[in-house]
């Protein structure tokens, strides 16, 4: 018997979390087609009936990363429950599977899903603001549209995914709003602490700036610019990915030594 | 089956719930876990259960260390809360979504004991009332035929035809390969049932004894009936004198659990060395 990993078993713990939790989850499917509608059809409406590729893509990227935090920061919360942790840890699976059941549904099946969703409501909205528009709306391709922000996003969303995967695990409650906080903290502490930390490189010559941007250096009345090398920012892409990769780990380990 | 080697335990670090406790329980016994409100009677059996892990030792059950969580641990193993959640599912629907997962469950014997115990099969289980749902969780334990079923209080909530029907559904289900661990406060609803005591007091397991090696050792009778010169202890009721005292005569008497648990967690440790 494998004691890791068993496909059957797995196969078994996704159809009883899916027949367990499904309802809850197409109910809150809902709750995102109703909020994407509503913000589609003013967006649509405040532009006299049309709504660019642009501003479609950017919508789609921003609700994915939005109610993506929010779905998986949710994904772990049973086990956090003194009452529903005790029948999940006692069930015959795997840590492993265990983990990989919150990870399929919270970033393969949403991203899935709210794909469908957001281009249901897309088409949906278009085709109303078509009846009457003057200029005609497309359904936008988000990976093909001009100037694309498909992957850059994916990376985005990754990333944010890893933070609020390990935050619905190691919080027991209040998760997203938890997560959230020890997050945006933590960002906002590393740009704070990016400007100090150049002053002490360049000896007190450099002038705030973001991290992993460019920087400037002032010597007198003259500064000068340092940007980024063309194709640099492959490296942060890197670094995102790596940094995911961790904080998906960390999840495992975390899911491993929870207690009830 | 369950080895448990010099555990040590707390919620925090500073106080220890149980120290260096040691312990040995076989198949083929239902035990009974008996100890104060706050002793850790619950705190055991989740570490017997993998659920909450050992500041130090160990707990291992059919030889594997029940805090690993390992699936071959877990599918002979079947836990009982105080306080059970089920799904919005039928109670047809939860057996197919979780019976499968242990290999020996008995999908006929669940639905007759879920007859026995008069829940409806087809109603939603999260509408079912709390002694209903729990009556689930029991016939649903005893289905999955583990060979270690723990329940903690499993009597509570449940109505008196309905804890006869326990002890009776309980009782049939001990066979050679099983072992059952009920840990309760209420001492008489384990009348009848249990064949061994184990009592937890002040961070050490005091009693491990089978009631056949109890009612052997020590006689329990009013004064009047009491071996003079070697009781042990003795507690006034309304109806008179109650004592535990040494059986040298061979006599029998029934384990009047409720009054050695006094005796045991009384400051006077008389019962618990003699019997020790």
């Amino acid at each position: 018997m494998n004691n890791t990993f068993d496909l059957q078993r797995f196969g078994l713990l996704l159809s009883k979390h899916t027949k367990e939790n499904g309802r809850t989850y197409l109910l809150s499917l809902a709750v995102l087609a109703a909020i994407l509608c509503t913000f589609l059809t003013f967006v649509t409406y405040a532009g006299d009936g049309y709504l660019g590729p642009h501003l479609q893509a950017t919508f789609y990227l921003v609700f994915k990363v939005l109610s993506g935090a929010m779905f998986t920061s949710i994904v772990f919360s049973a086990y956090g429950d003194k009452k529903k942790s005790i029948p999940l840890f006692t069930l015959p699976v795997s840590n492993l599977e265990r983990y990989l059941v919150g990870w399929i549904y919270s970033y393969v099946i949403f991203q899935v899903l709210y794909t469908l969703c957001f281009y249901l409501v897309d088409f949906a909205v278009l085709s109303i603001a078509n009846l009457t528009s003057v200029q005609k709306n497309e359904v936008v391709n988000i990976i093909t549209v001009e100037d694309s922000k498909f992957y850059p996003g994916l990376m985005i969303f990754t990333f944010i995914h890893s933070v609020f995967f390990l935050g619905a695990i190691f919080f027991r409650n209040l998760h997203f709003i938890k997560t959230g906080f020890v997050f945006f903290g933590g960002v906002l502490g590393f740009i704070l602490i990016n400007a100090p930390l150049l002053r002490l490189i360049f000896g007190g010559q450099a002038q705030f700036s973001p991290p992993f941007d460019s920087i400037r250096i002032m010597e007198g009345e003259n500064g000068m610019s340092l940007d980024p090398a063309p194709g640099s920012e492959f490296y942060l892409w890197i670094l995102i990915v790596v940094m995911s990769l961790i904080l998906w780990t960390s999840a495992y380990f975390k899911l491993k030594e929870r207690e009830v | 089956m369950i080895k448990l080697s010099n555990l040590n335990f707390g919620y925090s670090k500073k106080s220890l719930l149980f120290k260096d406790l040691n312990l040995e329980l076989e198949v083929g016994h239902i035990y009974g876990l008996l100890g104060k409100n706050g002793a850790g009677k619950s705190t055991l059996l989740k570490n017997m259960a993998g659920l909450v892990f050992p500041t130090s030792g160990q707990c291992s059950v059919n030889g594997y260390n029940a805090a690993e969580r390992r699936p071959a641990f877990l599918r002979e193993l079947f836990f009982i809360p105080e306080e059970v959640y089920l799904p919005s599912l039928t109670a047809r629907g939860f057996v197919d979504s979780s019976g499968q997962f242990y290999p020996k469950f008995d999908h006929t014997g669940f639905f007759e004991m879920l007859t026995e115990f008069d829940v409806p099969a087809d109603k939603m289980l999260s509408k079912l009332s709390f002694g209903q749902q729990k009556k689930v969780m029991i016939a649903f334990g005893l289905a999955t035929n583990t060979s270690l079923l723990i329940m903690d209080e499993p009597t509570n909530g449940l109505d008196i035809p309905s804890k006869v029907q326990f002890r009776k559904i309980i009782a049939a289900a001990l066979t050679d390969n099983r072992c059952i661990i009920i840990s309760t406060h209420q001492v008489r609803d384990l009348d009848s049932l249990i064949d061994t005591v184990v009592v937890i007091h002040d961070q050490e397991i005091v009693l491990n004894k089978s009631l056949e090696e109890i009612s052997d050792r020590i006689l329990f009778s009013t004064a009047a009936h009491a071996n003079k010169g070697g009781i042990l202890y003795q507690e006034t009721s309304d109806f008179g004198i109650n004592t535990i005292s040494i059986n040298n005569a061979e006599n029998y008497s029934k384990v009047d659990m409720e009054l050695l648990f006094n005796a045991i967690t009384n400051k006077s440790k008389a019962v618990t060395e003699f019997l020790n």
